[in-house]
């Protein structure tokens, strides 16, 4: 089984998906789910073979590196291509209006996902994220009302142009290295990129790759984006998407730019996009809103966690990756219906009893009350930031423990808003809204019973990603650097 | 000033040129208020940018990477992988600005307008209550703001 079945298989499906809805339009429906579900096996089984035999490498078409490309499959990434896979089962358009367009948006996102999680090709990625953003432009569009085209353009705007920053940082990688596949580039020494013009290169990268990592300054595209697009794409993006730009930058930072001055950079980005989240979701008076900024700071958490250098970092990074993949598309689901200014809350868990409580649940897990998933990353979080010794990543700690005052304040006060004893009408949840947000919120519970096999496991993966520097298969031959070309 | 090697010569043009387009793109794009100028300056900006990446393979006295008579695997090439790379981020480019315009047009057929300020402004009044509750609610009646959408169409390049 091949490493480019994850990606082809979507891709494939995606471009059969409007002759297959020509010729039945029952079968149309079904093909999409199917695929993906097939897609899900196909990740399942190579995770298998992973775990038994290691990462591997394999050359695309046959091209050896380092001109050809590489697909890289480690535990990380194949625990990526899973996840993704469940998540946008589970987020399936319902695609009423036009039952094409959005499923096979929805199925180039998987394709690109996959694609970025197994690449081992610098433009590679580059080209998988672009395939990933064109998707995401066109499933926030799909909404069809004015403000989701408007916020789709200005979505599109802001990340082509942080885009054109990432190629540079790209083309100035390979002007220095005069390599672009990832494992060339991991198995040369850290100082070759130690530079001033090192760390501008990554500093592009992050603008770039930030844009959909929701970091700050480039994430004002995410209020008005969450607020216009369907629950279910907002789901998409927050949960999908930013973690797979995240993910781009974990790999940079493990294999790429193994510098101090990188790892801060990312830091000081995380910090700032952490606080910038958490207080405007305090001031904001829009559930929708609240819920975008609140993955604006969630995501700023991991990006802190990936700044610390070693495999404790990376641990708490993916599980609190894994905790927001699920706990944020549940939300966003709750909110479908209970949108709109937090006023008009109150009294809604009456009409809908089920939905306050899973809304209750997950509110906890996100601000960290044992024994959720949620503090367990979080405790994760703390202890590799202690565990890392300098100053910078203390005030980091003493931060999270302020920011997550200003959640449980922010969180809980619309709670108190659901369960007021006044009453506004709101309309009861759909059914194929609490489905998808229960089987969410269950895994979380699982995930909660579970956490001991659960860290074990997640520290494997951390453990095999980190490691993976010193593992690298012997190369025979260097790609020239700039200087020594003829 | 000594005299620049043809190469030298050759490198300052291309790097300054594509910072301008750059510098351009990113005014456009940051700056301006109409639609089809802020597509413009993004179209500036990825221009620059691959203007860079191609100038960064530049050999001095070396052919085109193409293999045609008289060319072999022998001579001396410039540098053939950021060309490559580029010839992706075009297509990449062009796909994205088609997009970008098709969306213009069905906001152009929804608002009558493609001044960006205004269709802001539209928005805001669309979704009602303000947001966040430290902005001023905005009053309904304040035509002054907002140009009527035939107006809009004339007098918006600005």
């Amino acid at each position: 089984m091949t490493l480019a079945l994850p990606i082809a298989l979507p891709l494939l499906s995606a471009f059969m998906l409007p002759l297959v809805s020509r010729a039945n339009g029952t079968a149309g429906r079904l093909f999409g789910p199917l695929m993906v579900a097939a897609n899900l096996f196909v990740g399942l089984a190579l995770w298998q073979k992973t775990s038994e035999l290691g990462p591997r490498h394999e050359a695309l078409g046959g091209f050896a590196a380092p001109l050809g490309i590489q697909l890289y499959g480690d535990q990380l990434a194949l625990l990526v291509v899973v996840i993704t896979s469940l998540l946008v089962l589970l987020l399936w358009p319902r695609g009423k209006q036009d039952p094409v367009r959005e499923p096979t948006l929805t199925l180039m996102l998987l394709a690109g996902s996959c694609g970025i999680a197994l690449s081992g090709d610098l433009f590679n990625l580059f080209v998988f994220y672009e395939l990933v953003a064109v998707a995401s432009y066109g499933l926030v569009a799909s909404a069809g009302t004015g403000p989701a085209y408007l916020a789709s353009l200005r979505f599109l705007v802001l990340s082509a142009a942080g885009s054109a920053f990432a190629l540079l940082g790209i083309g100035l990688v390979y002007s220095i290295t005069g390599t672009l596949n990832l494992a060339y580039l991991s198995g040369q020494s850290s100082e070759v990129l130690d530079s001033p013009l090192g760390l501008s290169a990554f500093a592009l990268m992050l603008i770039g790759f930030g844009v959909k990592a929701e970091l700050f300054p480039v994430n004002t595209w995410v209020p008005e984006v969450y607020a216009a697009a369907t629950s279910r794409v907002a789901g998409l993006l927050s949960g999908v998407v930013s973690k797979l730009a995240l993910l781009i930058l974990l790999k940079l930072l493990l294999g790429v730019f193994d510098t101090e001055a990188a790892h801060r950079l990312l830091l000081v980005l995380g910090v700032l996009t952490l606080l910038s989240g958490e207080l405007a979701a305090y001031r904001a008076r829009d559930l929708r809103r609240v819920l975008a900024y609140s993955s604006i700071a969630q995501l700023g958490l991991v990006a802190i966690a990936f700044s610390v250098s070693g495999a404790a970092g990376v641990l708490a990074g993916i599980a609190l990756a894994l905790h927001h993949y699920l706990a944020k598309p549940a939300l966003f689901l709750l909110a479908e219906s209970w949108g709109g200014r937090l006023a008009l809350l109150a009294g809604a868990a009456r009409r809908s009893p089920l939905a306050a409580g899973l809304f209750v649940l997950t509110a906890l897990s996100l601000i960290g009350v044992p024994p959720l998933p949620g503090f367990w990353a979080k405790y994760l979080l703390l202890g590799a930031l202690f565990e890392s010794g300098h100053g910078a990543y203390y005030l980091a700690a003493a931060l999270l423990l302020v920011t997550t005052v200003i959640e449980a304040a922010y969180l809980m006060r619309i709670v108190g808003h659901l369960f007021e004893p006044a009453d506004t009408g709101q309309k009861p949840h759909a059914r194929c809204e609490l489905m998808p947000a229960t089987l969410l919120v269950s895994c979380l519970a699982m995930a909660a019973v579970a956490a001991a096999p659960l860290a074990d496991g997640l520290s494997q993966v951390a453990g095999q990603a980190v490691a993976a520097r010193s593992q690298m298969p012997a190369l025979t031959e260097q790609p020239l650097a700039m200087e020594e070309r003829p | 000033m000594s005299h620049l090697t043809e190469t030298e010569l050759f490198g300052l043009v291309l790097y300054a040129g594509s910072a301008a387009l750059i510098g351009i793109g990113l005014y456009l794009v940051a700056v301006r208020d109409h639609v089809i100028r802020i597509l413009l300056g993004l179209t500036l900006l990825e221009s620059g940018v691959n203007l860079v990446l191609v100038a960064a393979g530049f050999r001095a006295d070396a052919a085109a990477p193409i293999l045609i008579e008289g060319i072999t695997a022998n001579t001396a090439m410039v540098d053939p992988v950021p060309q490559a790379l580029i010839l992706t981020t075009i297509v990449i480019g062009v796909g994205v600005l088609a997009l970008a315009l098709a969306m213009a047009l069905q906001i152009h057929r929804l608002y009558g307008t493609l001044s960006m300020r205004a269709l802001l402004q539209h928005v805001a009044r669309e979704q009602g209550e303000p947001a966040h509750e430290s902005l001023p609610r905005p009053t309904v009646g304040s035509g002054d703001a907002v140009p009527p959408p035939a107006a809009a169409l004339e007098g918006k390049l600005t």
